[in-house]
Protein backbone atom coordinates (compact mmCIF):
# COMPACT_ATOMS: atom_id res chain seq x y z
CA UNK A 1 0.00 0.00 0.00
CA UNK A 2 1.26 3.44 -0.86
CA UNK A 3 1.83 5.80 2.01
CA UNK A 4 0.17 8.75 0.35
CA UNK A 5 -3.22 7.95 -0.88
CA UNK A 6 -5.13 10.47 -2.87
CA UNK A 7 -8.26 11.89 -1.36
CA UNK A 8 -10.45 10.15 -3.90
CA UNK A 9 -8.94 6.73 -3.22
CA UNK A 10 -9.51 7.12 0.51
CA UNK A 11 -13.02 8.21 -0.13
CA UNK A 12 -13.88 5.28 -2.35
CA UNK A 13 -12.21 2.86 0.05
CA UNK A 14 -14.23 4.21 2.92
CA UNK A 15 -17.43 3.86 0.95
CA UNK A 16 -16.54 0.37 -0.14
CA UNK A 17 -15.76 -0.72 3.39
CA UNK A 18 -18.99 0.73 4.69
CA UNK A 19 -20.98 -0.93 1.93
CA UNK A 20 -19.30 -4.26 2.62
CA UNK A 21 -20.29 -4.06 6.27
CA UNK A 22 -23.84 -3.19 5.27
CA UNK A 23 -24.18 -6.26 3.08
CA UNK A 24 -22.68 -8.40 5.85
CA UNK A 25 -25.25 -6.91 8.20
CA UNK A 26 -28.03 -7.74 5.76
CA UNK A 27 -26.82 -11.34 5.62
CA UNK A 28 -26.73 -11.51 9.41
CA UNK A 29 -30.14 -9.95 9.84
CA UNK A 30 -31.79 -12.20 7.28
CA UNK A 31 -29.93 -15.33 8.19
CA UNK A 32 -31.82 -18.38 6.98
CA UNK A 33 -34.31 -16.19 5.12
CA UNK A 34 -33.12 -16.47 1.56
CA UNK A 35 -36.24 -14.78 0.23
CA UNK A 36 -35.43 -11.60 2.16
CA UNK A 37 -31.78 -11.75 1.14
CA UNK A 38 -32.83 -11.96 -2.48
CA UNK A 39 -35.21 -9.05 -2.00
CA UNK A 40 -32.43 -7.00 -0.44
CA UNK A 41 -30.25 -7.66 -3.44
CA UNK A 42 -32.88 -6.82 -6.03
CA UNK A 43 -34.00 -3.64 -4.23
CA UNK A 44 -30.42 -2.41 -3.97
CA UNK A 45 -30.12 -2.94 -7.71
CA UNK A 46 -33.39 -1.19 -8.42
CA UNK A 47 -33.00 1.93 -6.27
CA UNK A 48 -30.26 3.73 -8.28
CA UNK A 49 -32.34 3.74 -11.44
CA UNK A 50 -35.28 5.02 -9.46
CA UNK A 51 -33.17 7.87 -8.12
CA UNK A 52 -32.19 8.82 -11.64
CA UNK A 53 -35.65 8.71 -13.10
CA UNK A 54 -37.73 10.05 -10.22
CA UNK A 55 -35.40 12.05 -8.03
CA UNK A 56 -33.97 11.24 -4.62
CA UNK A 57 -36.75 12.57 -2.41
CA UNK A 58 -39.41 10.68 -4.30
CA UNK A 59 -37.37 7.47 -4.15
CA UNK A 60 -36.63 7.72 -0.44
CA UNK A 61 -40.28 8.42 0.25
CA UNK A 62 -41.09 5.28 -1.71
CA UNK A 63 -38.55 3.17 0.21
CA UNK A 64 -39.86 4.53 3.49
CA UNK A 65 -43.46 3.85 2.54
CA UNK A 66 -42.52 0.28 1.67
CA UNK A 67 -40.59 -0.42 4.86
CA UNK A 68 -42.33 -2.56 7.39
CA UNK A 69 -40.70 -3.95 10.47
CA UNK A 70 -37.82 -6.25 9.60
CA UNK A 71 -38.17 -6.20 5.82
CA UNK A 72 -35.47 -5.47 3.26
CA UNK A 73 -36.63 -1.91 2.47
CA UNK A 74 -36.52 -1.09 6.16
CA UNK A 75 -32.92 -2.23 6.43
CA UNK A 76 -31.88 -0.35 3.28
CA UNK A 77 -33.44 2.84 4.60
CA UNK A 78 -31.65 2.41 7.90
CA UNK A 79 -28.31 1.77 6.17
CA UNK A 80 -28.65 4.79 3.91
CA UNK A 81 -29.33 6.91 6.97
CA UNK A 82 -26.29 5.48 8.75
CA UNK A 83 -24.14 6.10 5.72
CA UNK A 84 -25.19 9.72 5.42
CA UNK A 85 -24.36 10.18 9.10
CA UNK A 86 -20.98 8.45 8.82
CA UNK A 87 -17.71 10.23 8.09
CA UNK A 88 -17.26 8.52 4.73
CA UNK A 89 -19.20 11.14 2.84
CA UNK A 90 -17.78 14.16 1.12
CA UNK A 91 -19.18 17.69 0.78
CA UNK A 92 -22.17 17.00 2.97
CA UNK A 93 -23.18 14.80 5.84
CA UNK A 94 -26.20 14.36 8.02
CA UNK A 95 -26.13 15.68 11.57
CA UNK A 96 -26.37 12.99 14.24
CA UNK A 97 -29.31 14.87 15.72
CA UNK A 98 -31.36 14.47 12.54
CA UNK A 99 -33.89 11.71 12.95
CA UNK A 100 -35.33 10.89 9.58
CA UNK A 101 -33.45 10.71 6.28
CA UNK A 102 -36.20 11.79 3.92
CA UNK A 103 -37.27 14.64 6.21
CA UNK A 104 -33.72 15.90 6.24
CA UNK A 105 -33.29 15.53 2.49
CA UNK A 106 -36.36 17.58 1.67
CA UNK A 107 -35.37 20.27 4.15
CA UNK A 108 -32.15 20.95 2.23
CA UNK A 109 -31.72 23.45 -0.60
CA UNK A 110 -31.17 22.47 -4.24
CA UNK A 111 -27.41 22.42 -4.09
CA UNK A 112 -27.21 20.23 -1.01
CA UNK A 113 -29.95 18.04 -2.42
CA UNK A 114 -27.81 17.40 -5.47
CA UNK A 115 -24.78 16.62 -3.33
CA UNK A 116 -26.77 14.10 -1.33
CA UNK A 117 -28.01 12.52 -4.54
CA UNK A 118 -24.44 12.12 -5.81
CA UNK A 119 -23.37 10.75 -2.46
CA UNK A 120 -26.12 8.17 -2.21
CA UNK A 121 -25.61 7.03 -5.80
CA UNK A 122 -21.87 6.60 -5.18
CA UNK A 123 -22.57 4.54 -2.08
CA UNK A 124 -25.24 2.43 -3.79
CA UNK A 125 -22.79 1.53 -6.51
CA UNK A 126 -20.64 -0.24 -3.96
CA UNK A 127 -23.59 -1.68 -2.14
CA UNK A 128 -24.83 -3.14 -5.42
CA UNK A 129 -21.47 -4.73 -6.19
CA UNK A 130 -21.14 -6.37 -2.80
CA UNK A 131 -24.75 -7.48 -2.71
CA UNK A 132 -24.23 -9.18 -6.04
CA UNK A 133 -21.02 -10.79 -4.86
CA UNK A 134 -21.91 -11.83 -1.33
CA UNK A 135 -25.51 -12.90 -1.56
CA UNK A 136 -25.59 -16.18 -3.42
CA UNK A 137 -28.21 -17.25 -5.84
CA UNK A 138 -29.78 -20.50 -4.84
CA UNK A 139 -29.62 -23.34 -7.29
CA UNK B 1 -82.10 22.87 -8.55
CA UNK B 2 -78.37 23.45 -9.09
CA UNK B 3 -76.07 22.71 -6.20
CA UNK B 4 -74.12 25.64 -4.92
CA UNK B 5 -70.42 24.91 -5.03
CA UNK B 6 -67.32 26.71 -3.88
CA UNK B 7 -63.64 26.07 -4.31
CA UNK B 8 -61.21 26.76 -1.54
CA UNK B 9 -57.45 26.70 -2.01
CA UNK B 10 -55.79 24.73 0.77
CA UNK B 11 -52.75 26.26 2.33
CA UNK B 12 -49.58 24.70 0.99
CA UNK B 13 -47.34 22.56 3.24
CA UNK B 14 -50.01 21.91 5.83
CA UNK B 15 -51.98 19.49 3.73
CA UNK B 16 -49.69 18.38 0.97
CA UNK B 17 -46.01 18.17 0.20
CA UNK B 18 -43.51 17.59 -2.58
CA UNK B 19 -40.54 15.32 -2.01
CA UNK B 20 -38.01 17.67 -3.54
CA UNK B 21 -35.49 20.14 -2.18
CA UNK B 22 -36.76 22.98 -0.02
CA UNK B 23 -36.58 25.74 -2.62
CA UNK B 24 -38.29 23.66 -5.29
CA UNK B 25 -41.05 22.82 -2.83
CA UNK B 26 -41.81 26.50 -2.38
CA UNK B 27 -42.03 27.08 -6.11
CA UNK B 28 -44.09 23.97 -6.73
CA UNK B 29 -46.37 24.85 -3.84
CA UNK B 30 -47.13 28.19 -5.38
CA UNK B 31 -47.77 26.63 -8.80
CA UNK B 32 -49.65 23.49 -7.87
CA UNK B 33 -52.36 24.01 -5.33
CA UNK B 34 -54.79 21.68 -3.67
CA UNK B 35 -58.39 22.76 -3.96
CA UNK B 36 -61.16 21.71 -1.64
CA UNK B 37 -64.56 21.56 -3.25
CA UNK B 38 -67.46 22.25 -0.92
CA UNK B 39 -71.16 22.10 -1.58
CA UNK B 40 -73.90 23.81 0.31
CA UNK B 41 -76.19 21.32 1.97
CA UNK B 42 -79.66 22.83 1.74
CA UNK B 43 -81.14 20.79 4.55
CA UNK B 44 -78.32 21.15 7.04
CA UNK B 45 -77.82 24.76 5.99
CA UNK B 46 -74.04 24.46 5.93
CA UNK B 47 -71.10 23.95 3.60
CA UNK B 48 -69.75 20.41 3.39
CA UNK B 49 -66.60 19.06 1.80
CA UNK B 50 -67.41 16.91 -1.21
CA UNK B 51 -64.17 16.41 -3.08
CA UNK B 52 -60.75 17.83 -3.78
CA UNK B 53 -58.45 18.26 -6.78
CA UNK B 54 -54.93 19.36 -7.58
CA UNK B 55 -54.76 22.32 -9.85
CA UNK B 56 -51.86 23.94 -11.64
CA UNK B 57 -53.41 27.23 -12.50
CA UNK B 58 -50.47 29.30 -13.53
CA UNK B 59 -50.34 30.70 -17.02
CA UNK B 60 -47.20 28.98 -18.27
CA UNK B 61 -46.97 25.52 -19.76
CA UNK B 62 -45.48 22.81 -17.57
CA UNK B 63 -43.88 19.54 -18.57
CA UNK B 64 -46.32 16.69 -17.88
CA UNK B 65 -43.51 14.15 -17.72
CA UNK B 66 -41.93 16.03 -14.81
CA UNK B 67 -45.19 16.23 -12.92
CA UNK B 68 -45.75 12.57 -13.66
CA UNK B 69 -42.31 11.34 -12.65
CA UNK B 70 -40.65 13.78 -10.29
CA UNK B 71 -43.05 16.33 -8.84
CA UNK B 72 -45.74 14.17 -7.38
CA UNK B 73 -47.72 15.95 -4.68
CA UNK B 74 -48.24 13.87 -1.57
CA UNK B 75 -51.31 14.43 0.50
CA UNK B 76 -50.64 14.58 4.20
CA UNK B 77 -54.22 14.34 5.37
CA UNK B 78 -55.05 10.94 6.75
CA UNK B 79 -58.02 8.93 5.60
CA UNK B 80 -59.35 8.98 2.07
CA UNK B 81 -56.96 11.69 0.95
CA UNK B 82 -53.95 9.48 1.40
CA UNK B 83 -55.04 7.74 -1.77
CA UNK B 84 -54.34 10.60 -4.11
CA UNK B 85 -53.18 8.70 -7.14
CA UNK B 86 -56.10 9.40 -9.40
CA UNK B 87 -56.05 13.06 -8.35
CA UNK B 88 -52.51 13.57 -9.43
CA UNK B 89 -52.91 11.50 -12.61
CA UNK B 90 -55.79 13.80 -13.36
CA UNK B 91 -53.43 16.73 -12.84
CA UNK B 92 -51.03 15.22 -15.37
CA UNK B 93 -53.88 14.87 -17.87
CA UNK B 94 -55.02 18.45 -17.30
CA UNK B 95 -51.51 19.75 -17.88
CA UNK B 96 -51.27 17.60 -20.95
CA UNK B 97 -54.49 19.07 -22.35
CA UNK B 98 -52.80 22.44 -22.18
CA UNK B 99 -49.66 21.53 -24.10
CA UNK B 100 -51.76 19.64 -26.62
CA UNK B 101 -53.03 22.87 -28.06
CA UNK B 102 -49.82 24.72 -27.39
CA UNK B 103 -46.70 23.34 -28.99
CA UNK B 104 -47.54 19.71 -29.74
CA UNK B 105 -48.96 20.15 -33.28
CA UNK B 106 -45.90 22.12 -34.42
CA UNK B 107 -43.61 19.62 -32.77
CA UNK B 108 -45.18 16.65 -34.53
CA UNK B 109 -44.92 18.41 -37.89
CA UNK B 110 -41.26 19.15 -37.21
CA UNK B 111 -40.45 15.55 -36.31
CA UNK B 112 -42.09 14.37 -39.51
CA UNK B 113 -40.16 16.85 -41.59
CA UNK B 114 -36.81 16.11 -39.93
CA UNK B 115 -37.03 12.36 -40.37
CA UNK B 116 -38.12 12.61 -43.98
CA UNK B 117 -35.76 15.30 -45.22
CA UNK B 118 -32.59 14.39 -43.37
CA UNK B 119 -32.71 10.73 -44.21
CA UNK B 120 -33.74 11.17 -47.81
CA UNK B 121 -30.81 13.53 -48.31
CA UNK B 122 -28.55 10.73 -47.18
CA UNK B 123 -29.79 8.13 -49.60
CA UNK B 124 -32.35 6.41 -47.42
CA UNK B 125 -35.83 5.44 -48.47
CA UNK B 126 -38.43 6.38 -45.88
CA UNK B 127 -41.64 4.51 -45.35
CA UNK B 128 -44.25 6.08 -43.14
CA UNK B 129 -47.76 4.98 -42.32
CA UNK B 130 -50.24 5.65 -39.59
CA UNK B 131 -52.41 3.24 -37.65
CA UNK B 132 -55.00 3.97 -35.00
CA UNK B 133 -55.36 2.29 -31.64
CA UNK B 134 -58.43 0.11 -31.50
CA UNK B 135 -58.65 0.57 -27.74
CA UNK B 136 -55.97 1.70 -25.33
CA UNK B 137 -52.22 1.56 -25.07
CA UNK B 138 -49.79 1.70 -22.20
CA UNK B 139 -46.04 1.65 -22.78
CA UNK B 140 -43.58 1.29 -19.95
CA UNK B 141 -46.12 0.30 -17.31
CA UNK B 142 -43.44 -1.59 -15.42
CA UNK B 143 -40.80 1.14 -15.44
CA UNK B 144 -39.74 2.37 -12.03
CA UNK B 145 -42.08 4.96 -10.58
CA UNK B 146 -42.84 5.96 -6.99
CA UNK B 147 -46.49 5.17 -7.53
CA UNK B 148 -45.62 1.85 -9.13
CA UNK B 149 -47.51 2.22 -12.40
CA UNK B 150 -45.56 4.18 -14.92
CA UNK B 151 -45.92 5.23 -18.53
CA UNK B 152 -43.34 6.31 -21.06
CA UNK B 153 -43.61 10.04 -21.70
CA UNK B 154 -41.05 11.90 -23.75
CA UNK B 155 -38.74 13.39 -21.15
CA UNK B 156 -38.41 16.70 -22.94
CA UNK B 157 -41.73 17.21 -24.69
CA UNK B 158 -43.88 15.32 -22.20
CA UNK B 159 -45.89 13.56 -24.87
CA UNK B 160 -46.52 9.82 -24.97
CA UNK B 161 -44.59 8.02 -27.69
CA UNK B 162 -43.53 4.50 -28.58
CA UNK B 163 -39.76 4.03 -28.44
CA UNK B 164 -38.17 2.59 -31.56
CA UNK B 165 -36.63 -0.20 -29.51
CA UNK B 166 -40.09 -1.39 -28.50
CA UNK B 167 -41.29 -1.27 -32.12
CA UNK B 168 -38.30 -3.21 -33.41
CA UNK B 169 -38.58 -5.70 -30.55
CA UNK B 170 -42.23 -6.46 -31.10
CA UNK B 171 -41.71 -6.82 -34.87
CA UNK B 172 -38.86 -9.22 -34.32
CA UNK B 173 -40.83 -11.23 -31.79
CA UNK B 174 -43.75 -11.46 -34.18
CA UNK B 175 -41.47 -12.58 -36.99
CA UNK B 176 -39.96 -15.29 -34.79
CA UNK B 177 -43.42 -16.58 -33.91
CA UNK B 178 -44.60 -16.66 -37.51
CA UNK B 179 -41.45 -18.35 -38.79
CA UNK B 180 -41.55 -20.86 -35.96
CA UNK B 181 -45.07 -21.72 -37.04
CA UNK B 182 -43.85 -22.41 -40.56
CA UNK B 183 -40.93 -24.47 -39.27
CA UNK B 184 -43.19 -26.51 -37.00
CA UNK B 185 -45.46 -27.30 -39.95
CA UNK B 186 -42.58 -28.16 -42.24
CA UNK B 187 -40.52 -30.35 -39.92
CA UNK B 188 -43.29 -31.61 -37.70
CA UNK B 189 -41.81 -30.06 -34.56
CA UNK B 190 -43.43 -28.87 -31.36
CA UNK B 191 -43.99 -25.10 -31.41
CA UNK B 192 -41.71 -24.43 -28.40
CA UNK B 193 -38.83 -26.28 -30.02
CA UNK B 194 -39.42 -24.41 -33.26
CA UNK B 195 -39.45 -21.02 -31.52
CA UNK B 196 -36.20 -21.86 -29.79
CA UNK B 197 -34.52 -22.89 -33.01
CA UNK B 198 -35.72 -19.87 -35.00
CA UNK B 199 -34.74 -17.32 -32.37
CA UNK B 200 -31.34 -18.90 -31.85
CA UNK B 201 -30.60 -18.90 -35.56
CA UNK B 202 -31.83 -15.33 -35.96
CA UNK B 203 -29.62 -14.21 -33.10
CA UNK B 204 -26.53 -15.85 -34.51
CA UNK B 205 -27.25 -14.90 -38.10
CA UNK B 206 -27.28 -18.55 -39.10
CA UNK B 207 -28.56 -18.61 -42.68
CA UNK B 208 -29.09 -22.34 -42.91
CA UNK B 209 -32.88 -22.18 -42.50
CA UNK B 210 -34.70 -22.12 -45.79
CA UNK B 211 -38.09 -20.82 -44.73
CA UNK B 212 -40.50 -18.44 -46.38
CA UNK B 213 -43.37 -16.37 -45.12
CA UNK B 214 -45.24 -14.96 -48.10
CA UNK B 215 -42.26 -13.41 -49.93
CA UNK B 216 -40.04 -12.91 -46.89
CA UNK B 217 -37.18 -15.35 -46.49
CA UNK B 218 -35.39 -16.12 -43.25
CA UNK B 219 -32.26 -14.54 -44.72
CA UNK B 220 -34.24 -11.30 -45.13
CA UNK B 221 -35.07 -11.39 -41.43
CA UNK B 222 -31.42 -11.61 -40.49
CA UNK B 223 -30.71 -8.60 -42.71
CA UNK B 224 -33.62 -6.57 -41.34
CA UNK B 225 -32.88 -7.06 -37.64
CA UNK B 226 -29.12 -7.50 -37.75
CA UNK B 227 -26.89 -9.60 -35.53
CA UNK B 228 -23.98 -9.13 -33.16
CA UNK B 229 -21.67 -8.96 -36.17
CA UNK B 230 -23.69 -6.82 -38.52
CA UNK B 231 -26.15 -4.03 -37.92
CA UNK B 232 -29.73 -4.29 -39.14
CA UNK B 233 -30.46 -2.81 -42.53
CA UNK B 234 -33.75 -1.24 -41.49
CA UNK B 235 -34.04 1.62 -38.99
CA UNK B 236 -37.06 1.63 -36.71
CA UNK B 237 -37.93 5.13 -35.50
CA UNK B 238 -39.86 6.18 -32.43
CA UNK B 239 -43.55 6.47 -33.23
CA UNK B 240 -45.31 9.68 -32.29
CA UNK B 241 -49.00 10.30 -31.92
CA UNK B 242 -50.67 12.04 -34.79
CA UNK B 243 -53.30 14.75 -34.31
CA UNK B 244 -55.38 14.30 -31.22
CA UNK B 245 -53.92 12.53 -28.17
CA UNK B 246 -56.31 11.21 -25.54
CA UNK B 247 -54.94 10.34 -22.10
CA UNK B 248 -57.23 8.40 -19.80
CA UNK B 249 -57.02 6.99 -16.29
CA UNK B 250 -57.59 3.27 -16.20
CA UNK B 251 -57.73 0.76 -13.37
CA UNK B 252 -56.67 -2.80 -12.79
CA UNK B 253 -58.17 -4.66 -9.92
CA UNK B 254 -56.52 -7.86 -8.68
CA UNK B 255 -59.30 -9.76 -6.93
CA UNK B 256 -57.03 -12.03 -4.89
CA UNK B 257 -54.25 -9.80 -3.58
CA UNK B 258 -53.29 -12.18 -0.75
CA UNK B 259 -53.01 -15.04 -3.19
CA UNK B 260 -50.77 -13.18 -5.66
CA UNK B 261 -48.67 -11.49 -3.05
CA UNK B 262 -48.56 -14.12 -0.36
CA UNK B 263 -49.46 -17.59 0.67
CA UNK B 264 -53.24 -17.61 0.98
CA UNK B 265 -55.56 -19.47 -1.37
CA UNK B 266 -57.54 -17.39 -3.89
CA UNK B 267 -60.73 -16.93 -1.91
CA UNK B 268 -63.64 -14.60 -2.56
CA UNK B 269 -63.50 -12.82 0.77
CA UNK B 270 -60.36 -10.85 -0.02
CA UNK B 271 -60.71 -7.15 -0.68
CA UNK B 272 -59.59 -5.97 -4.09
CA UNK B 273 -57.68 -2.71 -4.13
CA UNK B 274 -58.06 -0.91 -7.46
CA UNK B 275 -54.72 0.24 -8.94
CA UNK B 276 -54.88 3.25 -11.20
CA UNK B 277 -52.68 3.79 -14.21
CA UNK B 278 -52.36 6.10 -17.16
CA UNK B 279 -53.24 5.04 -20.71
CA UNK B 280 -53.54 6.50 -24.20
CA UNK B 281 -56.91 5.94 -25.84
CA UNK B 282 -57.97 5.66 -29.50
CA UNK B 283 -55.07 7.72 -30.74
CA UNK B 284 -53.52 7.65 -34.20
CA UNK B 285 -49.78 6.96 -34.31
CA UNK B 286 -47.33 7.72 -37.06
CA UNK B 287 -44.69 5.04 -37.69
CA UNK B 288 -41.48 5.54 -39.66
CA UNK B 289 -39.03 3.07 -41.13
CA UNK B 290 -35.93 3.84 -43.13
CA UNK B 291 -33.54 1.73 -45.17
CA UNK B 292 -31.26 1.92 -48.17
CA UNK B 293 -32.92 -1.21 -49.51
CA UNK B 294 -36.46 -0.63 -50.76
CA UNK B 295 -37.30 -4.30 -50.89
CA UNK B 296 -36.30 -5.00 -47.29
CA UNK B 297 -38.16 -1.88 -46.21
CA UNK B 298 -41.45 -3.10 -47.66
CA UNK B 299 -40.97 -6.48 -46.00
CA UNK B 300 -40.23 -4.88 -42.63
CA UNK B 301 -43.27 -2.66 -43.00
CA UNK B 302 -45.54 -5.62 -43.63
CA UNK B 303 -44.15 -7.47 -40.61
CA UNK B 304 -44.56 -4.42 -38.40
CA UNK B 305 -48.13 -3.79 -39.52
CA UNK B 306 -49.03 -7.43 -38.90
CA UNK B 307 -47.45 -7.33 -35.46
CA UNK B 308 -49.30 -4.16 -34.48
CA UNK B 309 -52.64 -5.44 -35.75
CA UNK B 310 -52.46 -8.97 -34.40
CA UNK B 311 -50.07 -8.98 -31.48
CA UNK B 312 -50.12 -5.50 -29.99
CA UNK B 313 -47.41 -3.47 -28.33
CA UNK B 314 -46.81 -2.41 -24.75
CA UNK B 315 -48.39 -3.83 -21.61
CA UNK B 316 -51.54 -5.93 -21.27
CA UNK B 317 -51.68 -6.97 -24.92
CA UNK B 318 -53.55 -10.14 -24.01
CA UNK B 319 -56.41 -7.91 -22.85
CA UNK B 320 -56.51 -6.05 -26.14
CA UNK B 321 -54.35 -3.12 -25.10
CA UNK B 322 -51.86 -1.83 -27.63
CA UNK B 323 -53.55 -3.37 -30.67
CA UNK B 324 -53.83 -1.17 -33.77
CA UNK B 325 -56.13 -1.07 -36.76
CA UNK B 326 -56.07 0.59 -40.17
CA UNK B 327 -57.32 4.15 -40.15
Amino acid sequence: MAEKESFITKLEKGRAEFAYRCVEEAKQTFQGESKKQKEYKSYVKKIPSMVLSNGLGQTLAFVKAKSKKENAYDLIYKQLTEYMKSNHTTRISMQQSEADLVKWVISCNSQDYRYITQEILAFLQWLKRFAEGLIEEEE
Amino acid sequence: MRNKERRIIEKYSKDYLFYTSKDTQRILGSIISKIRIERFDERKKKWEKKDWVYDASSDFVKNPSLIFGKFIPESLVDGEEKENKDKYLYLVIKEFERIKNDYVPTLLKRIKKTIKEDFEKNGFVIQDFSLALSWRLVIGLGASHPQETSMTLHHIYGIPYIPGSAIKGVTRHWAVLRFAEELAKKNNLGIEKAIEEVSKKLENGDESLSLFLDTISFQDLIKIFGTQKEEGKVIFFDAYPDENIELKIDIMNPHYPDYYGGDKPPTDWQNPVPIKFLTIEKTKFQFYLASRDKDLLTKAENLLKDALKNFGIGAKTSLGYGVFEEV
